[in-house]
């Protein structure tokens, strides 16, 4: 695992080094018009798992229905190792034609010129009509759209239903403070004490670099600078994971030595905590490694009860600059982000589709309804685009969770954290 | 006074034999103890194996976060999920591909690093300690460092999506381990054995295939046994080279199903370590006493 971390560093070292001295090449003349016979042979690379590649499988048999000459060479890796090998790819300018990117690793691999502007294709081969703006923006970088979200999604709190019931206690709501949710995890706490295992509230909510995103979008504070440099100092942070300082000095807080027994699950996904925080879609994992399908969702808590929401794309289509097809490509991202059979075959489990001809056609399941129905709820509260990440933005998100990891074992105290966090953000920024 | 001597004599006997049997037991107390604390390393030692082995029985919900060892709800749905393959691909196809490397390293191995020991250490020309350095300088290099450089080259040659890139090398004697080892042990053969077949008229061909070759069996079985587990094992290179799952060895169909942002089937995981496991285990077995003996040789000889 060390070696493959290494080896993902030095990959995004390489990147940063290789692809800023070959940016040049000549610019394509993008097509308007792609005849169904065309002959082309594309590669396209998504991350995920057995059920996930069906499903792209059945999703690229539609493709070929229509295009029967454009043959899509397909591949598919568990994330980890999806970065390590793209990494890889980028350093040697040989990044597949069609590649599925993650919001947090948009801005990196955008800012050395390794993808296609598709703003040449919109209107003509590429079809974003339906896409709301908010969410077209978070796949803009300078300018450029590099990126189609195939989904999207929101921050949102979930529960564990069938736990809450067992212990007696009401489902949280859509309008709780951040002083209602502390005192609602201890009612869980108390009501869980009991129980065989302890049941918690919730595992530290502060764990994550999104947790704080989204408490900076409701003071209305940037998170980045248009520059990519952070727009918060070490104060903030500090201020941030000590509004939790009570819950965690008491220990009222999911334990740690729990939560890394039963990694990659943690406290809610080990069904032994009854909140979780996270997007909107990751419902549909909940239910799966928790074995239920009571799992309720509402906004996450916030200083004064309201909330300033953003549509967060769950994941994004890209070309890659050195695709020999660039047109071919172009109409595959269309074909995968508009078609309405496509977004049927994946129901929710790449976010909720963005139009509202993809969403009417997904027959849905218990989970697609949970999400659909909060971002239905959500609708009016989601006036802002998700921050435009920075490159290296990925790596900072995982040293968060490292960090933290470390404070709740109480190796560090939160102005430490915040000292590494922008030792390390120097470093990673520039 | 024959009764007088008999006595001390018989009582030196037994106290003797007391002094033996109380000997016995004490040892035998602490063997058992050193036993008893053996078997318990052996348990602490074994369990992580023995947890793997339980639970690709278990269903995926039972495996993460459960210590204990006995299925409660166990059968063999894991190993039916395993076999069928991941992503349209047939749980043989990823057999056979690594199958393909394994025994492409091994062939590719013994034949160019045998070449090149012997080169290295019975013939002499010009430059063969500067390239003995280089060739020792790159055992020192970290993987880490060529990973990227190697990448583009193989790219621009337009290998990639081929089992070239990780079998090129092994073709070339790039494997310096393998070489060096050899080199050593053909330095611990006699030059006598050479100098006898120059006189009888053989040049190098005839002394490397007549003598040395058949001398090296030991060194070659060692190299043979390595070359394998570590290409069955490898999962960097096919991650990077390799660009289709039809492609993919056994290791990467093995973290197919688990990925972290979607849902993760870990008993299948399991099922498929424990096959994956398999012929590499049947192979140490098969060759374990040429191992043991190989690396004796190279200990003594080296």
């Amino acid at each position: 695992m060390t070696t493959m971390k290494m080896a993902a560093a030095l990959g995004t070292v390489a990147v940063l080094g290789l692809a800023a001295c070959s940016n040049g090449g000549t610019p394509h003349e993008a097509a308007t018009e792609f005849a169904p016979d065309t002959e082309a042979e594309i590669t396209f690379t998504w991350w995920g798992n057995d059920e996930r590649a069906g499903w792209f499988e059945e999703a690229l048999d539609l493709f070929n229905e229509e295009y029967p000459n454009v043959e899509v060479v397909r591949n598919f890796n568990p994330w980890d190792d999806y970065w390590t090998a793209r990494n890889t790819e980028a350093a040697g300018q040989a990044l597949p034609d069609v590649l599925m990117m993650d919001a947090g690793f948009l801005g990196e691999y955008a800012d050395k010129g390794l993808f296609l502007d598709l703003g040449a294709y919109q209107g003509g081969l590429l079809d974003t009509g339906g896409y709301a703006d908010t969410l077209l923006e978070s796949g803009t970088v300078n300018d450029q759209l590099v990126g189609v979200p195939m989904g999207y999604n929101a921050w949102s709190m979930m529960y564990n239903k069938d736990l809450l019931d067992e212990l007696g206690v009401p489902y949280p709501t859509d309008d709780m403070t951040l002083d209602d949710l502390e005192a609602y995890v201890l009612q869980v706490n108390q009501a869980g004490a009991a129980h065989d295992p302890k049941i918690y509230g919730a595992s530290d909510y502060t764990g994550g670099f999104p947790g704080f995103i989204y408490s900076r979008m409701q003071e209305g504070e940037p998170v980045f600078t248009e520059d990519g440099a952070p727009a918060f100092d070490e104060g903030d942070v500090v201020d941030y994971l000590d509004s939790v300082a009570d819950l965690r000095d008491n220990g009222d807080f999911y334990p740690v030595e729990r939560t890394v027994a039963l990694d990659p699950l943690g406290g809610f996904l080990g069904g032994e905590a009854a909140l979780w925080f996270n997007f909107s879609t990751t419902v549909a994992q909940a239910m799966s490694d928790i074995g239920t399908e009571n799992i309720g969702m509402v906004q996450a808590p916030t200083e004064n009860g309201r909330h300033v929401l953003a549509d967060h794309p769950s994941m994004l289509l890209s070309v890659a600059a050195n695709s020999d097809e660039p047109d071919a490509s172009a109409v595959l991202v269309d074909f995968l982000a508009n078609s309405p059979e496509v977004k049927a075959i994946f129901g929710a489990s790449l976010g909720a589709p963005p139009t509202d001809e993809g969403r009417a056609a997904v027959e849905q399941s218990t989970s697609d309804s949970v999400d659909f129905a909060y971002l239905d709820a959500i609708e009016s509260e989601i006036t802002e685009s998700y921050p435009l990440l920075p490159s290296g933005y990925g790596s900072i998100e995982a040293k968060w969770g490292e960090l933290h990891e470390q404070l709740l074992y109480g190796d560090i105290d939160t102005e430490q954290l915040a000292e590494e966090l922008f030792s390390e953000m120097d470093m990673l920024l520039g | 006074m024959s009764l007088a001597t008999a006595t001390p004599q018989t009582e030196r006997r037994q106290q003797s034999a007391r002094l033996r049997r109380r000997a016995r037991t004490a040892r035998g107390g602490r063997s058992i103890l050193f036993h008893l604390f053996a078997l318990a390393v052996l348990v602490v030692i074994l369990y992580p194996a023995v947890w793997m082995f339980m639970s690709s029985f278990k269903p995926s919900n039972d495996i993460i976060g459960s210590v204990s060892l006995v299925p409660t709800d166990g059968g063999f749905q894991n190993y039916a999920k395993a076999l069928e393959g991941i992503g349209g691909v047939s749980f043989w196809t990823f057999v056979v591909n690594s199958l393909i490397l394994a025994v492409g390293s091994v062939v590719g191995i013994l034949l160019s690093c045998s070449f090149a020991a012997y080169a290295f250490a019975r013939v002499k020309f010009r430059g063969r300690s500067v390239f003995f350095v280089c060739m020792i300088a790159t055992m020192l290099l970290p993987f880490h460092v060529v990973i990227i450089p190697q990448y583009i080259v193989f790219n621009n040659l337009g290998m990639i999506n081929t089992y070239w890139p990780l079998l090129l090398g092994k073709f070339l004697a790039t494997e310096s381990f393998f070489v060096f080892l050899m080199i050593q042990f053909i330095r611990g053969l006699p030059r006598e054995l050479d100098e006898a077949a120059v006189i009888d008229g053989a040049g190098h061909p005839r002394i490397f295939f007549s003598i040395i070759l058949p001398l090296m069996k030991p060194a070659l079985v060692t190299s043979a046994i390595f070359a394998f587990i570590w290409s069955w094992n490898d999962f960097f290179g096919p991650l990077l080279y390799l660009k289709e799952p039809s492609m993919y060895t056994m290791p990467l169909a093995l973290r197919l199903y688990v990925d972290q942002t979607s849902t993760s089937d870990y008993g299948a995981q399991m099922a498929m370590a424990i096959l994956a496991l398999l012929p590499v285990l049947l192979f140490f077995f098969a060759f374990q006493r040429q191992l043991v003996g190989g690396v004796a040789t190279q200990g003594l000889k080296g």
